[in-house]
Formats: structure tokens, C-alpha cells, sequence
């Protein structure tokens, strides 16, 4: 009996879940399957990129430049080894794509994590503490938000990039890139972990934990932190797209990941050289693969956006 | 030409949503004379507010009328292409909705609404229409209205701007008024007086008026019938006097009990047991079984047939079997 | 209403200098002045002279005034790469970058405003899934993609349009504009809609959302109850009441756009603004750096001021005083 009422409560709970409108309007629209499932795919892939990638692109040796800039498979000069064709280095495209995304993705994820780490912890402080604190914080999330994104990121890139001179750009450059992308998403995260915090923080249970001596700090984050999830997700979900996007820009302009072990953004940056002269395949996958990535998370994003808003059920 | 202005019968409101198909009014009917005024009456979620919007010919898709009809001074009009049922409304029927503040669009002016409303529907000039509506504010006892007229909703009080609502619903002199909750957002003070003005401008101007509310005390000050509804379906409908002091149906003797009047000394006002079903969840036969004191086994497998009781009709077994109750 | 608009032109002030600031601690502190403006040869002494002559010695809070007092005049210093003043290689290049985001944002509303109304009217039309995919698209792509798959297929393949460069420039005052040549208009099409397209799809949901969430109002509720023909309900209530938040926001991305110009400017090789940026980055100018962060922050802030005010003096509600 006892094993019934466990496996009991999982069944329900998963009941539960099949049950409610959200698994409801998921399965509902095909459109948004087809995204979660592209989404998967890519994920996977980019993860599993050393296990299934032809090539390996960022190994030196094994590049061979009689190889370089052959067009892909199906075409006349083609290559079967090299399905979507090289680039002048001769790195196959299509493994590049896998280990670019893989980039791509790596900082898109780190980045958002970051900035929504950093916007809770402030919107958390900024509507606990109230008074000066939270005004000073909220002036300079309002003056950030009158500002891109792209902008400030590329400010702090260009001019982090700036001062550590040539040094070992390899290496920094995804710190920068997460730094500088996380730092000029925070704000949306602080602004809606404010607004729920001040709304917590009048209420009762808070006073009585005081009392009782807990930090109220703490009980704040158990009783804030899951009603403020789902909103947080929603953003969480755009802001991603929004990342790589940013991220493949910067690496676009320059000041991003830098050619030798390139993401989605700076292969296009490299072939777009080659875009006049024929080699359109350079460009034009990696970018493919850039837009099929971010349309696939936006259109999850807005799925879950309607999904989690009241106003439309 | 017949003394009835308007005719429902057999309406049927539904409201397709993924759990299945909610039926909001099930069967209501009822006539309405000329210059008369009728209140319709019910709990939150009765089904009032619907049925005056299916006469009106606003109910939302998905949502529909499924059976019955409409009759406006003979002439048919649930069943109306939506140009016809445009020009109907505000020239034959208007309404007046709850809250003033959100029925007033606040980057308008009241007399570029009021303008632009007779305007529509009455083949006069800009300086015309300005008169008329100047008239009218001061019929509905806006004090300086020919200066007042050019401010914004949210300059005026709550009670002034129910006022200009009514006047920007009887501005094109219609036949029917329906009131939708028109005194549930103002103070009590205020809504004595925006009852009284709503009865005065329909008698002046020979509107009829349908009163939804669940509010009893506005109804047995205005109304000449009153319609109690519940979960759906008509209950009784009679003479105001008659059903407030000889209620027949169980219901409606509970809710006029529970009534606290000054007369009244000692005696605990009544309180029904239960609430009304969802609309999700209606038990078979008579909706309000389940809370009815009297409810007997007929009552809970089939919906009771509405029969004369005196002055009323009432849909009861009990009033069916047993005849008028004292 | 005057003491708000004090308010925020005060507001506005503590920004500029915050952002001055910044701007001045990154000219002052990243590489060293003189090291950009001498050569390796240079003795110190002629350094040190050259130190003081520059003002390189005052206490910082001096350092940080002269900054500001010489950038209000219009004095952003010299370029370390160019060796000309920082000012006049942005007014050269201003009206480049101004002409194209003007054109830019032109195209987002006369494309995003109707096409924003049709499908919250017509929310089952084939024509709306059209729509709504297109904007999906628009703010899946990343500009620069657009502005590459754009030339590949304009310019490249079909050779109807170039793919960079401003065409022939013609000088007005000072201004420079390219819509009174052929070819300037030329070039100007394809980056404009790069630039714009972005734009063009967050109008369009914007409208479509405002509108559909008005539609649902009480009053437009009664505006049908009233009789009112569905082009009175629709453009007259409906539309009027979308276009405050529309305007306001459209007024706020002005900004944005300047700024998103830097990638159409190098994807097009068009010589504004943005891409003189790009390439002081990449240089490590900093003078030019600093301005065009001074430059940006002040055009932001400029353009938020007045379209708070304009808000203020356009909505009834707020501009009028309770009677």
C-alpha cells in the first residue's frame, strides 16, 4: 500500500501535468512542437559535436589548404568529405557549423544565466531593502534600459577588448562576450524580481518570520522566487535568442570570438568576404543555421509567453 | 399596432470553450411592453448581462446565439446581418453598461462623442447635432451643460458620468433602453439618483427600459415587472409588488427574505444555503434543486415547465402540482 | 506640468554628466594620450611638456571639467588615428548615418502601422499568418544577416541594387543627401530596410497587440452599442487610442536605431557614423570612442526628454487638470 500511494503521488502529479493548459495549448500548436523539436535537435548536435562531427575543424594539423573553399557535395567541384564544402582554411563547413553552434550556444546559455542571476540578486535586494538602495539601482537599470543591448555590449567588448591590448584574445573572448551580453540583459529580470519582492515583502508571513527570527531574507527567496519563475522564464527564453543574436553580431563586427575556433557569427563574418567572388556557401549555411536556431527559440518563447499569461486563458 | 415592444422566446446563449459547450441562457423567455419598465434580476453569473447583450446583438464569438429568437417591435432581429443589427443599435435599442469611466473614451471630448453618435444616426448638421446634445446633457441634469460639454470623462464625478452615459444612449432616440448594472460602480448615494434619471429620460423620451441588476431595492423602486433568472433560466416573472410580496418560486422567496428591510424587526434574514451551480456543473433537472428546502424527486430529474401562477409565471414543480402557494 | 518637465530636464542633465564621465575615464585612462600622439622617439622631457600642455598633470576633477566644459563646446579632441579633430570627422560623416535611420524608421511605420492594424481586424485572414510570419522572421534574423542576405540576392544575384556606399551625395548647408540622385537613392534602399525591418515587426506587434487589447475595451463595447460604424470603431476609437504607446515607443527605439546602425553601416560599407565607431574600436581611437559614446548618449537622452513632454502635452488626461 505504501508503494501505491508514492507511485500514487508521481502518476498524479504527472496527471497533473498532461492535465493542465499548458501541456494543452503545447500540444495544441504544431508549430510549437516543430519548434521544441528543432530546438532539441540543435541542442543535441551542438552538445554531441566531437561524437558526430565529420571533421575536426579547430584541430591545425589536420586542415589541409589544397582543400580549401571547395563548394558542397552536390555540386560539380565537390567533395563528399566535406558535405557543405570548406572555407579558405580548409575547415569543412558543416563541422564548423557544429562546433561554431556549439559556441553559440555556450555563450547564449552562460550569458542569459548570468544576467538572470544577477537581475534576481538585485531586484531581490532593490525591493527587500527599498530606501536609497533600490532607488539607486532602479536609476541605473532605467538609464540602462534607454540604451541597446548591442550597444552596451559592444561598448564594454570594444573597450575590455581594447585595454587588454592583443593579449590572448582566444581565451578571454568568451568571458568578455558573457560578461558584456549578461551585463546589458539584467535589467528586465531586476525590474519584474522588484516588483513581486516589494509586493511579498508587506505581507504578513514576512513580519512573523522576523519575529520568529528567521532572516526574512531567506523566506523572501522560497515565497519570491517561485512566483517570479515563470515570467522569468518567458524572459529567459526571448533573452536567448536576443544573446545569440548579440553574440554572433559582435562576432560579426570583430569584436567577439575571434577566427581561429569561430562561432556561428564569425564564420559569416569570414565568408562574407567570399560572398562576391561565388563561395556563397560560407556564409550562407552557418547563417541558415543561425536563423533556424533563433526562430525555433523565439517561437517557444512566445508560446510560452501566451501559455504563462493569465489575461489570455 | 400590438402594445409589445420586444419578444423573446426560447433563447438559448452558448459559449463553445475546450471543455465543451456552456450554456449561459438556457431557454429564457419573456415580452416587454411599451413603456414599460423591466427588471431582470439574478445572482453574479445568472445569465442577465448575456441575455441583455444577445438582444442587443453583442455577444462575443465565440460565443452565440443557438436557439430562440428576437422579436424588436415585430420585426426579427437576432438573425439580422451585422450592417442591419449596427443601425439598429443606438437608434432602436441602447445600452448602458456598468462602469462610466471605462464606457468613455478618454481622448474624447463629450460632445465629440455625443456628436459623432446622433450624427450617425440622424441626418442633421454638426451645429444641429451640438444642440441636441447640449439639451440633452441638461435633460439628465448636468449643471452649465452647454460648457461642460467640451471637457473629458475624467473631468466629471462618478454619478456625472453615468449621466452623460445615459445620455449618449438615449441620444438617438430609441425605442428600448437596456441598463446593464448601471448603478453596481457609484456610490450608494449617487445611485438613487442615476435610477431616478434613468426612469425619467425613458418615460420622457418613451424608451422602454430593461433593469439588470441584483439589486431588488432598485428594482421595486422603478421597475413595473420584475424576472428573476438562476443559473440560466427564468425562474418567475410578474408584477413587481406581486413577486416581491407573494413570492411563488423557493428561490425567489429566499432572496426576498434575505432582503433586510426597516419594517422587519427581529426576524433573521433568510440565507440560502449553497451557492448557484458553475456553469460547468449544472445538476439535471431544476438548477436549483439542490439548495430548495422543498425540492421533491421530480425536481431533480427534470427541468419544471413555466406555468401562470395569478399574475406570475413560475417555473416549479411544486407551483405546477400543488397550485399558487399564499 | 512645468515643474515635471524641470524635473526631467534635470534628469537628463545627471545622466549626461554620469555618462561624461564614463566617457572621460575611458579617454583619460585607456592607453596613454601621449603615447598615441608622439612618436617612439620622443625624449621625456618633450613628453612631460607635452603632458602639461595637455593638462595631463591637473588634479582629475579639473581634468574631468575642461572634459566636459570642451565637449558642450564641440570639442571632442583629436582622432589618434586620423590626427583630425574628432568633431569635424563627425559632422563629415553625421548626415549620412542620420538620412539612412530617418529613412529607416519612415519605412517601419508606413510598412508596420497598417500591416500591425490588418491583422488584429482580421485575425483569420491568410494574409495575417503571412504577416505574422514575416515578423517572425524579422526579429529572428540578425540584422546583419539580413543586410547579407539582401546583397546576395539584390545585389549579387539579380545586380538590381549595389551593396555598398552611399551612391552621389549632394550637399545642402552642410548636409549631405543622397535622395536627390538616382543612384543615391539606390543605395539607400537596401539599407533602410535592413535597418529597418527590425523595427518594422516590433511596430507591427506592437499595434496588433494595443489594438486587439482596445478592441476588447468597455468602451469600445459601447461605441457598438451605440451604432457606431465599424470605421468609427476602428480607426476612429480603436486606432487613436493604439497610437499613444505606438508613438511613444516608436519615438524611444529612435535612438536604437542610430545605434543598430553600426552593423548596417559595415554590412553596406556606408560611411556614417556608426562604422567610423566600428573601425576606432577596432583602432583603439579612443577620442573617437569617447565622442561618439558622449554623441549617442546625448541623441538618447535628447530624444527621451521630448518624447516624455510630448506625452505629457498630447494626453488629455494628463494635460488637463482635474476639473
Amino acid at each position: 500500500m505504501p508503494m501505491n500511494k508514492e507511485t500514487g503521488r508521481k502518476m498524479s502529479l504527472i496527471v497533473r501535468i498532461l492535465d493542465s493548459d499548458i501541456w494543452y495549448s503545447f500540444t495544441r500548436s504544431k508549430v510549437t512542437m516543430i519548434a521544441a523539436l528543432i530546438t532539441f535537435l540543435i541542442f543535441a548536435s551542438a552538445l554531441s559535436a566531437p561524437i558526430i562531427s565529420p571533421h575536426n575543424p579547430f584541430d591545425l594539423a589536420s586542415l589541409s589548404l589544397m582543400d580549401s573553399l571547395l563548394p558542397p557535395a552536390w555540386s560539380a567541384e565537390g567533395d563528399p568529405n566535406y558535405l557543405l564544402g570548406t572555407d579558405d582554411q580548409g575547415r569543412d563547413v558543416l563541422s564548423t557549423i557544429l562546433y561554431g553552434s556549439r559556441i553559440s550556444l555556450a555563450v547564449g546559455l552562460v550569458s542569459v544565466a548570468f544576467a538572470a542571476v544577477l537581475g534576481i540578486t538585485l531586484g531581490l535586494i532593490a525591493g527587500y531593502m527599498g530606501g536609497r538602495v533600490d532607488a539607486i539601482i532602479m536609476r541605473i537599470a532605467d538609464v540602462q534600459l534607454s540604451f541597446p543591448a548591442i550597444l552596451i555590449a559592444l561598448l564594454i567588448a570594444g573597450t575590455v577588448n581594447a585595454l587588454a591590448g592583443g593579449m590572448d584574445r582566444e581565451r578571454s573572448a568568451f568571458t568578455v562576450l558573457v560578461i558584456s551580453i549578461g551585463l546589458s540583459f539584467w535589467v528586465q529580470y531586476a525590474r519584474t524580481v522588484r516588483s513581486s519582492t516589494l509586493v511579498e515583502r508587506n505581507k504578513e508571513y514576512v513580519q512573523a518570520a522576523r519575529l520568529i527570527g528567521l532572516h526574512p531574507f531567506l523566506i523572501m527567496l522560497r515565497h519570491v522566487l517561485p512566483n517570479v519563475m515563470g515570467p522569468v522564464l518567458v524572459i529567459a527564453t526571448i533573452n536567448l535568442a536576443l544573446a545569440v543574436i548579440t553574440e554572433a553580431t559582435l562576432s560579426f563586427l570583430g569584436v567577439g570570438i575571434p577566427g581561429t575556433q569561430p562561432s556561428l557569427g564569425t564564420m559569416i563574418r569570414t565568408g562574407n568576404d567570399f560572398l562576391f567572388s561565388g563561395e556563397w556557401w560560407i556564409t550562407l549555411f552557418p547563417g541558415a543555421m543561425l536563423a533556424i536556431l533563433v526562430l525555433a527559440v523565439n517561437l517557444l518563447g512566445d508560446w510560452l509567453r501566451d501559455a504563462l499569461n493569465p489575461k489570455l486563458r | 399596432m400590438s402594445d409589445t415592444l420586444l419578444s423573446v422566446k426560447n433563447l438559448v446563449v452558448e459559449f463553445p470553450t475546450r471543455r465543451g459547450i456552456l450554456t449561459a441562457v438556457n431557454n429564457v423567455s419573456f415580452d416587454l411592453e411599451r413603456g414599460e419598465v423591466l427588471g431582470l434580476v439574478g445572482e453574479s453569473g445568472a445569465g442577465k448581462s448575456i441575455t441583455g447583450s444577445a438582444v442587443i446583438g453583442l455577444i462575443e464569438p465565440p460565443g452565440r446565439i443557438a436557439a430562440g429568437t428576437v422579436h424588436l417591435a415585430g420585426q426579427r432581429i437576432d438573425n439580422l446581418p451585422s450592417e442591419k443589427m449596427r443601425r439598429i443599435r443606438g437608434d432602436k435599442i441602447g445600452m448602458v453598461f456598468q462602469d462610466p469611466l471605462s464606457s468613455l473614451n478618454p481622448l474624447y471630448s463629450v460632445a465629440e462623442q455625443l456628436v459623432e453618435t446622433i450624427l450617425t444616426h440622424k441626418d442633421i448638421s454638426k451645429k444641429q447635432a451640438r444642440d441636441r446634445a447640449i439639451e440633452l446633457l441638461d435633460e439628465v441634469g448636468i449643471p452649465a451643460a452647454d460648457l461642460r460639454i467640451d471637457d473629458y470623462p475624467h473631468q466629471f464625478s462618478g454619478g456625472m458620468r453615468q449621466r452623460v452615459v445615459i445620455a449618449l444612449a438615449l441620444c438617438a432616440d430609441p425605442e428600448l433602453i437596456i441598463a446593464d448594472e448601471p448603478t453596481t460602480a457609484l456610490d450608494v448615494s449617487v445611485q438613487s439618483q442615476i435610477v431616478s434619471v434613468l426612469k425619467k429620460m425613458c418615460s420622457e423620451h418613451g424608451a422602454s427600459v430593461i433593469l439588470i441588476t441584483h439589486d431588488i431595492g432598485v428594482i421595486a423602486e422603478v421597475a413595473d415587472r420584475v424576472a428573476v433568472l438562476y443559473s440560466g433560466r427564468m425562474a418567475e416573472i410578474g408584477p413587481v409588488r406581486d413577486v416581491i410580496k407573494h413570492p411563488q418560486h423557493p428561490y425567489t422567496k429566499g432572496l426576498m427574505g434575505s432582503i433586510p428591510t426597516i419594517t422587519q424587526e427581529g426576524d433573521r434574514l433568510t440565507q440560502i444555503p449553497g451557492s448557484m451551480p458553475r456553469l460547468t456543473d449544472r445538476p439535471p433537472g431544476c438548477a436549483f434543486a439542490p439548495r430548495c428546502e422543498m425540492a421533491m424527486g421530480a425536481c431533480h430529474q427534470s427541468h419544471p415547465s413555466e406555468e401562470n401562477v395569478g399574475t406570475a409565471r413560475v417555473a416549479c414543480h411544486l407551483i405546477t402540482k400543488m397550485g399558487a402557494v399564499a | 506640468m512645468l515643474a515635471f518637465i524641470i524635473k526631467r530636464f534635470v534628469q537628463s542633465l545627471v545622466v549626461m554628466l554620469v555618462v561624461g564621465l564614463i566617457a572621460f575615464v575611458m579617454f583619460r585612462f585607456v592607453g596613454d594620450p601621449v603615447d598615441q600622439m608622439v612618436g617612439l622617439e620622443t625624449s621625456i622631457e618633450d613628453r612631460e611638456r607635452l603632458r602639461e600642455a595637455l593638462g595631463l598633470n591637473a588634479p582629475l576633477p579639473m581634468q574631468y571639467w575642461n572634459f566636459i566644459s570642451s565637449a558642450a563646446q564641440g570639442d571632442f579632441g583629436t582622432s589618434y588615428q586620423f590626427k583630425r579633430p574628432v568633431a569635424v570627422m563627425l559632422g563629415d560623416r553625421l548626415s549620412a548615418t542620420l538620412e539612412l535611420a530617418l529613412v529607416s524608421v519612415i519605412f517601419a511605420l508606413c510598412a508596420g502601422i497598417p500591416m500591425g492594424v490588418f491583422t488584429a481586424l482580421y485575425k483569420d485572414s491568410v494574409l495575417t499568418k503571412l504577416f505574422q510570419a514575416v515578423s517572425l522572421v524579422g526579429i529572428s534574423l540578425p540584422t546583419f544577416l539580413i543586410g547579407i542576405l539582401l546583397i546576395y540576392i539584390f545585389s549579387v544575384q539579380l545586380q538590381w541594387l549595389p551593396s555598398f556606399g552611399r551612391g552621389e551625395v549632394v550637399d545642402i548647408a552642410g548636409w549631405s543627401t543622397g535622395l536627390l540622385t538616382s543612384s543615391g537613392l539606390k543605395a539607400l534602399i537596401l539599407p533602410a530596410i535592413t535597418l529597418g525591418l527590425f523595427q518594422m515587426t516590433l511596430i507591427m506587434r506592437l499595434v496588433r497587440s494595443e489594438m486587439m487589447e482596445i478592441l476588447r475595451s468597455d468602451f469600445i463595447k459601447f461605441a457598438r452599442a451605440r451604432g457606431l460604424t465599424p470605421r468609427a470603431v476602428h480607426f476612429g476609437h480603436a486606432l487613436k487610442n493604439t497610437m499613444i504607446p505606438v508613438i511613444t515607443i516608436t519615438g524611444l527605439q529612435l535612438g536604437s536605431i542610430i545605434a543598430f546602425a553600426i552593423i548596417t553601416e559595415t554590412v553596406f560599407q556606408w560611411p556614417g557614423i556608426g562604422l567610423m565607431f566600428l573601425q576606432a574600436v577596432q583602432d583603439v581611437d579612443v577620442p573617437i570612442m569617447a565622442a561618439y559614446l558622449l554623441m549617442i548618449a546625448f541623441l538618447f537622452v535628447f530624444i527621451n526628454l521630448i518624447v516624455d513632454i510630448l506625452y505629457v502635452v498630447v494626453d488629455p488626461r494628463i494635460h488637463i487638470e482635474k476639473a
